[in-house]
């Protein structure tokens, strides 16, 4: 028992002394062989333990990294807020250089600080004063047109009224000079309230929705050619001799944060050319609206024209269908009963009955005319109009229809017209409508022939009728509904 | 039989504080941390002899430095005199005493922190001391209180069977 444990004793420490001298030559293993070994076992049995181990170590980090992430977040959010309306502000202050540009010299740059008294809220400050050479009644303008006129000046500031104070006036016309008026507010309630009035418009000047209205320069207030706003539509007012249009204006006050003053030497010179891009685009607007109308009228007009053609052709195909030179048969419903009076050849091929019983063509295989076409077309009992033959044989002929000549029992697909099929490989569009001017040529010439005919047939016809007593009912017509018993 | 099933059942407990140590650890705290591998040491080698027991310590301890950046083989070092002395220690490791288990874990925690400091040169560096005496036997206090928890709770499963 002894030996045994001395044995074993020996053993560990054989055991440890390994270990040991294995680790310590792995701890003074120079630089380079230590990292080769270290990273072989990373690579082989380690490898499931350290990819563990990066695991959790990105689990930690994010986790670490949750609170940053959501501050960052939060600020950029808070910043994505700020971007667009900077992002306005800027195109404002950009389109205000450009009129700035246009203008040249005699404005005042200026903000537009909308913090006037309570109740007040159609007049601005401007932080601009006398000591700028801003006066009284100098026009307040935006990029984009009229906005206002200043009202008071003093040294530094001043005050002005937008065109929603029920006191704004401005004489105004049309682009083209055609109409004039006077524009102010319209005091209508609610979204009205924000739209302007041309009032005292001469009766003959009818202006149309989307006509752009501009200052009019008359009484040295606001020089000419300022953008004001487009036609709405004509109010109802009381006036018999003037209209009054609703106006829909160009600028919105409230999104207006900076302006340009013009000074009374520029108004006087005027302002031509500084607002052309608005003029252009109304004439260009109009250009485009009256091009589409013309291209609309084209467009009917050709439509008209294709319709005509394919009402023509229809009549010249059906002309082609019953003139039967061509091996034609008509096949009818029985119970259609021939016009008394009348033989029953010329009832039918004269005119039609107004409501034509269905009616049935069939073509022999050896009819000479165009393309086959697999099966048998049926024709609608309007376009049933003359056939040559009876639509009805005689009283004492069989009810049964008459389908195909006697040389050909069974119906076979029936040649299609050319003028009638335009199909692939059909013939190009001037030969259909040579072959359809000879067919109208024929199928009038048919007509007169018919016509002459069945008139000859009719006076025969009513020459006897005069001569002969009434005939009975015809004794092929159907009995009424539910009454065959 | 009953002697294969009781140590697969000790492997598989093994295995999973192995694996607690690398996957667990990294989650668990920065500065504290619960060092899984020396409780998976410990309750291995109490069931082997010391030489066993060392040879397990210098696997482990290859295992920690393959996934350790610097200080390639002290912790081979430090926990193959862990697995060697436990093992001889055995007699009074795993008593019927919560608290001498935490001690001896307490005691190896701390060890082995103190000898991977001092055998991989960073022992005389800038917050060693700190790391020593204030961070290390926190972590080696943390790992002995789920030390004691764990091998009381896994103590009726890991029992060996009667001879």
């Amino acid at each position: 028992m002894a030996r045994t444990s001395r044995t074993g004793t020996r053993t560990d420490l054989a055991l440890l002394g390994v270990a040991l001298v294995l680790a310590l030559t792995a701890l003074i293993l120079p630089s380079a062989i230590r990292s080769q070994v270290q990273g072989t076992l990373r690579s082989s049995v380690a490898a499931p333990l350290v990819s563990a181990q990066a695991w959790a170590e990105r689990g930690r980090q994010a986790i670490g990294d949750h609170g940053r992430l959501v501050k960052s977040i939060d600020s950029l959010a808070l910043g994505a807020q700020s971007v667009e309306p900077l992002r306005s502000e800027n195109d404002r202050l950009r389109a205000l250089l450009g009129l700035g540009q246009r203008l040249q010299w005699g404005f005042v740059a200026t903000e537009v600080i909308h913090s006037a008294p309570e109740g007040d809220e159609h007049t601005v400050l401007l932080p601009v004063g006398s000591t700028a050479g801003v006066r009284p009644f100098s026009p307040l303008v935006v990029p984009d047109g009229l906005i206002g006129m200043v009202k008071s000046v003093d040294a530094s500031s001043s005050t002005a009224i937008l065109w929603t104070n029920p006191d704004f006036r401005a004489s105004a016309t049309t682009t083209d000079g055609l109409a004039f008026g006077i524009v102010a507010a319209h005091l209508g309630s609610g979204a009205d309230r924000f739209l302007l009035e041309m009032r005292g418009v001469p009766f003959r000047s009818v202006l149309k929705p989307g006509t752009l209205i501009v200052t009019s320069g008359l009484g040295n207030v606001f020089p000419r050619g300022v953008p004001i706003g487009v036609v709405l539509r004509e109010t109802k007012t009381i006036e018999g001799w003037a209209r009054t249009y609703l106006i829909r204006p160009i600028v919105s006050p409230d999104a207006a944060s900076a302006a340009m003053v013009l000074l009374p030497p520029r108004a006087a010179a005027g302002v031509t050319g500084a607002w052309a891009s608005v003029e252009a685009t109304d004439k260009t607007q109009q250009t485009i609206v009256m091009a589409g109308d013309s291209l609309i009228a084209d467009s009917v007009r050709v439509i008209q024209d294709r319709l005509a053609k394919l009402a023509l052709l229809d009549s010249l195909r059906r002309a082609a269908i019953y003139r039967g030179d061509s091996g034609v048969r008509v096949e009818s419903d029985s119970t259609a009963a021939p016009r008394p009076g009348l033989p029953p050849g010329a009832a039918s091929a004269v005119t039609p009955p107004p409501v034509a019983p269905a009616a049935r063509v069939t073509v022999p295989a050896a009819a000479p005319v165009t393309t086959p076409k697999p099966a048998p077309r049926t024709v609608t009992p309007g376009a049933a109009a003359t056939p040559s033959r009876p639509l009805v044989s005689s009283p004492g002929a069989p009810k049964s229809p008459t389908t195909a000549p006697s040389n050909s029992p069974v119906p076979t697909p029936r040649p299609r017209p050319a003028v009638a099929a335009p199909a692939a490989g059909a013939k190009p569009r001037s030969a259909v409508m040579t072959r359809a001017d000879s067919l109208a040529r024929a199928a009038a010439r048919a007509r007169a022939s018919e016509s002459a005919r069945a008139q000859s047939a009719a006076d025969s016809a009513q020459a006897k009728n005069r001569s002969q007593p009434k005939p009975p009912d015809n004794p092929f017509r159907l009995p009424p509904a539910g009454g065959h018993r | 039989m009953s002697g294969v099933f009781d140590w697969l059942r000790l492997l598989f407990a093994v295995l999973m504080l192995v694996v607690a140590h690398f996957v667990l650890r990294p989650l668990l705290g920065d500065r504290i941390e619960i060092d899984f591998l020396v409780l998976a040491l410990l309750l291995m080698s109490i069931r082997v002899r010391p030489g066993v027991g060392a040879v397990l310590g210098l696997l482990m301890g290859a295992a920690a430095d393959a996934a350790a950046p610097a200080g390639f083989g002290s912790a081979m070092l430090a926990l193959t005199l862990v697995g060697y002395i436990t093992s001889w220690l055995k007699a009074a490791f795993f008593a019927e005493n919560a608290v001498l288990d935490g001690v001896v874990i307490f005691a190896s925690a701390w060890g082995v922190v103190l000898m991977r400091l001092l055998l991989s040169g960073r022992g005389f560096e800038a917050g060693a001391a700190v790391t020593a005496l204030v961070w290390a036997p926190l972590s080696a206090a943390a790992t002995a209180l789920v030390g004691a928890v764990l091998f009381t709770v896994l103590r009726p499963l890991l029992k060996p069977a009667a001879a």
